[in-house]
């Protein structure tokens, strides 16, 4: 059982890919031996609930359209978030309703570990295989950053 | 006369299962046009595919789709050993059952406890139905979970797997990682066999539509991997025949091909596969079935939420059977000698018949590569579906009615995760 696990949700489809992009860097930055798990998934997040039901703390990374500009950074707060249905509604992710109502079922049977959060950065083109773009390849630089301290430098609430 | 035109689309999605619409115009009482549109991204891996070494082929269409990778692995290396004549051991036959056993268990575990049962069961989605159903969701996705570690354990991981070759396997499990599967496997037979008398217990919609199941059938085992494709009406041909019996068409309202028998539209997956070899079903499966009194009818896709049940019984227990005397080989792939020509195979992925077919140069490079996939297949059969259900259902009804009841009938084929986990989005224009 790993300490943390981050999830990195994506497809080959352009700015889609962040997800797996940012899970890449940061299991480079953060190497072996953090009690950190890295793992690069699709939308079916549920294929891993036996993972997540086991982690303390869980970490998903994934392209989420709110109608910004392409490379915001957003940050949820799983349970509160989705408790509230304030911030977070509809799909807002790019995958639609999948993920989403993944982390819902996983609340409701209280498998979704208490420190979750939803990482996500704006899309720009989602083509089938294109690379991302370099706009949001920026902002990943800078979400992996955020993630890194978060969770490395300066740990809070682990 | 009055006409109402109703625009039922799913949100755009950025995920390679695709993105789906529906659009219906009723006119009167009468449905004039049903036009499900699937955008199906195997046509883009067709041409990623060309000058690819045949070796980079299972990896590469593995990323066709999350749910079944393994599928699309076992397709491709079926028709290039073909082509390459090339004899796998008993033990690479027999552990590539046991890899597609845990695609089969993971994929349709999914597909009943958070797709099709909040249909059958009044909700509005999953989530609503966890919190009144809580145990039996947990029982799913604990099945779920062992079919992922199926594969796990010899794809090396369940997303993306990556263990699967042209000749055999990259590596072998140990056996003692594979009895710490073989613990699990008599919970999940279990669970299963729960499942299936539950879902048994469902009322579920009469529907006698009159069209053909099709597909592998294998003379001594369920059809996973080898076989012969055939239909509830008599077709009985070699997978290499499929071509002169199969046609897919261009249709103007989707960017998908469909496919149809004859000119005929056909169902392929767990339904058809029941139907047409039940005579190999696991005695369990059968005997449950059986008290249940339920006669499995091909014509009514309502069935496939049963048969994917009885799948998964029959999958978890020939899994168990299959890694009963394990033995870790002294070798887990066969040489390959590569030769120029035409590799073809269909396998029986979780949704229904996946039929490739390859055309490989001198130096093992692909020239050409044709992906039939379940979707294609049972678009056509969808639309009649729809046109059936909701006319039945009767046109007049609110709109909502008839949104919620096509939803239903689309997620009950399973077409793809993207198309069969969104809601659809009802526009309405009246004029």
């Amino acid at each position: 059982m790993s300490r943390v696990l981050i999830l990195g949700i994506g497809s080959d489809h352009g700015d889609d890919s962040l997800g797996w992009e940012a899970l890449r860097r940061l299991r480079k930055k953060i190497g072996n031996g953090q009690e950190i798990e890295f793992v690069e998934c699709d939308a079916s997040i549920l294929n891993c609930n036996e993972k997540i039901s086991q982690s303390a703390k869980l970490v998903l990374i994934d392209a989420i359209a709110n109608n910004g500009e392409a490379g915001e950074i957003y940050r949820f707060d799983l349970h509160s978030e989705l408790s509230a249905h304030t911030r977070i509604k509809g799909s807002m992710s790019s995958h639609g309703l999948n993920v989403l109502d993944s982390v819902r079922v996983l609340i409701v049977l209280g498998l979704l570990p208490k420190e979750s959060t939803l990482w996500g950065i704006e899309p720009g083109p989602m083509e089938p295989n294109t690379e991302i773009s370099s706009r949001v390849l920026k902002s990943v630089e800078r979400l992996v950053q955020t993630i890194f301290d978060e969770l490395v430098v300066n740990p809070v609430n682990s | 006369m009055n006409k109402r035109e109703l625009e039922i689309k799913v949100p755009v999605l950025a995920r390679v299962e695709g993105e789906g619409s529906l659009e219906l115009l009723i006119e009167g009482e009468e449905l004039r046009e049903a036009k499900l549109s699937i955008f199906e991204p195997p046509r883009l891996f067709e041409k990623f595919l060309e000058g690819r070494h045949y070796t980079e082929v299972p990896d590469l269409v593995a990323r066709i789709c999350g749910i079944c990778p393994v599928a699309y692995q076992m397709s491709a290396v079926h028709a290039l050993e073909g082509l390459f004549d090339t004899r796998i051991s008993e033990w690479i036959r027999a552990m590539r059952r046991v890899y597609y056993c845990g695609e089969w268990i993971e994929s349709h575990a999914l597909h009943i406890h958070l797709l099709a049962l909040p249909d059958f069961l009044g909700y509005q989605s999953a989530p609503e139905m966890a919190k009144d159903h809580p145990l039996a969701v947990k029982r799913g996705l604990r099945i779920q979970a062992l079919g992922n570690d199926l594969i796990k354990l010899f794809g090396g991981r369940s997303v993306n797997p990556v263990g699967a070759e042209v000749g055999g396997f990259s590596g072998a499990p140990t056996k003692k990682e594979v009895n710490t599967l073989y613990s699990r496997l008599d919970q999940c037979i279990d669970e299963s066999a729960e499942l299936l008398e539950w879902l048994l217990t469902f009322s579920l919609p009469e529907s006698n539509q009159d069209f053909p199941g099709v597909s592998l059938r294998h003379e001594y085992e369920y059809p996973m991997n080898e076989g012969r494709l055939a239909s509830s009406d008599g077709l009985n041909i070699p997978v290499d025949a499929f071509e002169n019996h199969f046609v897919e068409r261009q249709v103007p309202h989707s960017t998908a091909f469909q496919c149809y028998r004859d000119d005929k539209a056909y169902l392929v997956g767990p339904l058809a596969r029941c139907v047409l070899n039940s005579q190999h079903l696991n005695k369990q499966v059968k005997t449950i079935l059986d008290a249940a009194k339920l006669k499995l009818n091909v014509g009514n896709s309502y069935h496939s939420l049963i048969a994917r049940a009885m799948e998964i019984l029959h999958a978890a227990s020939e899994a168990k059977d299959l890694l009963r005397n394990y033995v870790k080989p002294n070798t887990t792939r066969e040489k390959i000698i590569t030769k120029a020509g035409v590799a073809i195979a269909a396998t029986e992925a979780p949704r229904g018949t996946l039929w490739h077919r390859y055309e490989i140069d001198a130096d093992g490079l692909v020239c050409k590569a044709r992906i039939v996939p379940p979707t294609s297949q049972n678009q056509a059969r969808i639309e009649a579906d729809l046109r059936h259900a909701l006319t039945t259902l009767g046109l007049y009804r609110p709109e909502e009615e008839l949104r919620f009841q096509a939803e239903q009938i689309i997620r009950n084929y399973d077409p793809c995760i993207s198309c069969a986990t969104h809601f659809l989005d009802l526009r309405v224009n009246r004029q």
